[in-house]
């Protein structure tokens, strides 16, 4: 029994990054059907710009919050602005603006390495380092905070799809793109909020990653593989898809490490061997999108 | 306007006159290190020693009554790159080169110094197929090699442990690490009662501590080598409050792991090269501290022994001709060095190219996120 609640923290705590990683790319994806992996760069730049706000300037985590979400999030809207939306409108293939973001995940990447070095940082979590005691679960304070913030953002996220004007023109354009401008939906305006939304997701994701494990330029590529994978899982077209995908994902690696008769080294690649398994027999994820509802 | 240009035909005249007397006044050694590549971080480390070596060295006259220059090259820790930098450095008239960049960089650099026969030293690399894998009678490891780390660390867990488990993480030195651990202690009769490996991009290893619980170790043995994961490891580890006594490799003598999780490494046992009681090294700490304000350790110990084995072998060559250099260098004897445990030397032959001392890797125990005194020493 202890060890199951010592797992359920590690899942609640790896699964909510992972379905902010996810989130991130469902509200980018959506309006757009663009996939974005430079969303895993982005996510390392949160914790480097965290570091910097936190740590160098000195600043309250309150006041970095909004300063570090919004740097991610002003590299999502450049982004979309310089590299997207002129491919688009220019009708280049569907996989242009892919490989275009794949640029733009290499110039992140290269631009962490510039600023920040190749050392990792080490990155206070707002709560501390003194664990903290739930009743039975004691765990790091980072790992309730992880959890805490994962479910703000998603109940934030599901009120703005399903409750919201905004929201439900940002669905609008992902049932029908050219439907939803038809009947006066600013694509435009749409796309760029889509991609300064998955950048200030994505950053907060790489932020609250960071006290876990420290902050290092090459915690990028790990998050976008394991965010796109919780997408996959839970299905493109839903938020609560999203969530549902990553806390399966860390749950399904988790007992695998812990219970599969097999050596850790191994059991590691069990996870997406399932993936590829799940694919074949539900390509569209646990949770359909709404197209076809 | 010709009155202008024979000016600056003049000055170029005599700048181009002037450089090689210019080069005439000092000797030039090359550094081959890495700036932007996976080896940045220690390489800048070492970089820092060997500079304050420079300092002094000049400061006291140089070698053979000229100063020492540096030239510096990046290899991006790129193997091809590397001996690429070593065939320009040995085209610019480098009298030896010192390399700080990783032991698979070196190996390939290997073959551009015999190929061009220019000394090298390899200043920190630790594989010990430097020395064995091509017979080049130009190089010279002053690193510690990886069996002499494995030996002293294993004759330290004979004295009192009989099971142990290996953490590792998926990273090649990592994996290299855990295949020597869990080989060199079933050989020392040692029972590996469980392995477990962290995934890269993981945010704790709740599932394997809970593995290494289970199987009751008398100690585990960390073979970890990439920072995050060996993060995420260690707050795991903590977080269960698991009893057992660790022991590292030679990776946790790098600072970087004690600032990215403060405090949670204190009462690990490492392996070192570092003897800060050995009066040479003592010496060095205080120069260091003088001129940086900061410590030094391992790695930068390793920057400044090289640059002064380099001007030792100068001096009794008593000249910058290469091949009296290299001759040099394979009669080292007894070379008080920085690195390595009291009492030790570094020595050369010319069918002994890696000279550190066979007794003189110590293990070290990590107090109050500082390494601390060496408890154990040789094997």
């Amino acid at each position: 029994m202890r060890d199951f609640v010592e797992l359920m923290v590690s899942v609640g705590e790896a699964g909510g990054i992972y379905a902010l990683v996810a989130l991130a790319f469902l509200v980018t994806l959506r309006p757009t059907g663009v996939f974005n992996f430079a969303l895993g760069e982005w996510a390392g730049l949160g914790a480097f710009v965290g570091i910097a706000a936190v740590v160098w300037l000195r600043l309250p985590y309150l006041v970095a919050l909004p300063l570090i979400v919004g740097s991610t999030a002003l590299v999502g809207w450049v982004s979309e602005r310089f590299t997207v939306r002129p491919l688009i409108e220019h009708d280049a293939p569907p996989l242009s603006p892919v490989l275009a973001l794949l640029g733009v995940m290499t110039m992140t990447h290269e631009g962490i390495v510039f600023f920040f070095g190749t050392s990792n940082q080490f990155a206070p979590s707002p709560l501390g380092a003194a664990p903290l005691q739930l009743g039975p679960i004691v765990a790091p304070s980072q790992s309730f905070l992880v959890i805490g913030v994962t479910a703000a953002v998603f109940a934030g996220a599901w009120y703005f799809f399903e409750r919201t004007v905004w929201g439900r023109a940002f669905e609008a354009v992902a049932v029908d793109r050219f439907a939803a401008g038809l009947v006066g939906v600013n694509l435009r305006l749409t796309s760029t909020l889509a991609f300064a939304a998955g950048g200030a997701i994505a950053g907060l994701a790489g932020l609250l990653q960071s006290p876990l494990t420290s902050a290092s330029y090459l915690m990028g590529l790990p998050l976008a593989v394991k965010g796109f994978s919780a997408l996959v899982i839970g299905g493109m077209g839903r938020v609560e898809g999203a969530l549902l995908g990553g806390l399966l994902l860390a749950l399904l690696e988790r007992l695998v490490l812990r219970y599969a008769p097999i050596p850790s080294g191994y059991a590691i690649g069990v996870p997406l061997l399932l993936l590829i398994l799940f694919l074949l027999v539900r390509p569209t994820g646990l949770l359909p999108s709404k197209t076809i509802r | 306007m010709p009155r202008m240009l024979l000016i600056i035909a003049g000055v170029i005249t005599v700048l181009v006159l002037s450089a090689p007397a210019r080069a005439q006044d000092s000797i030039k050694i090359g550094i081959v290190t890495d700036h932007t590549g996976n080896a940045a971080e220690f390489a800048k480390i070492e970089e820092e020693g060997l500079e304050l070596a420079l300092k002094e060295i000049n400061a006291a006259g140089g070698v053979l009554g000229k100063k020492i220059e540096l030239s510096y090259e990046d290899d991006e820790d790129k193997p091809a790159l590397s001996a690429t930098k070593v065939r320009k450095l040995a085209s610019s008239g480098a009298a030896l080169i010192i390399q700080l960049s990783s032991s698979t960089s070196t190996q390939q650099a290997e073959a551009a110094s015999l190929e061009t026969k220019i000394p090298h030293i390899g200043a920190n690399q630790s594989a010990d197929t430097l020395v064995t894998k091509l017979d080049n009678p130009y190089f010279f490891l002053a690193g510690m090699p990886g069996s002499i780390q494995f030996k002293t660390l294993l004759a330290f867990m004979r004295k009192q442990y009989k099971t142990a488990a290996i953490f590792t993480d998926t990273s090649a030195i990592a994996q290299f690490l855990a295949k020597t651990f869990r080989e060199g202690g079933v050989a020392a009769g040692i029972k590996i009662v469980d392995e477990e490996t962290i995934e890269s991009g993981a945010t704790d290893a709740i599932a394997q501590v809970q593995h290494i619980r289970n199987a009751n170790p008398d100690v585990v043995l960390d073979a970890g080598n990439t920072i995050s994961e060996s993060a995420a490891f260690y707050r795991s580890y903590r977080q269960l409050n698991l009893p057992y006594p660790i022991l590292a490799s030679y990776n946790k003598s790098i600072p970087r792991y004690l600032e990215v999780v403060p405090h949670l490494l204190d009462g690990v046992d490492f392996v070192d090269c570092f003897d800060d009681e050995k009066p040479e090294t003592k010496t060095f700490i205080e120069h260091f501290k003088a001129d940086r304000g900061k410590e030094p350790f391992s790695l930068t110990a390793f920057g400044y022994n090289a640059l002064y084995l380099a001007k030792d072998a100068i001096d009794r060559a008593r000249s910058a001709d290469r091949e009296k250099i290299k001759d040099a260098l394979a009669n080292t004897h007894d070379f008080k060095s920085v690195i390595g445990a009291r009492g030790t030397t570094l020595n050369f032959a010319p069918d002994h190219r890696a000279g550190f001392p066979e007794q003189g890797a110590v293990i070290r125990v990590i107090e109050n996120n500082r390494h601390g005194k060496a408890i154990f020493a040789g094997y």
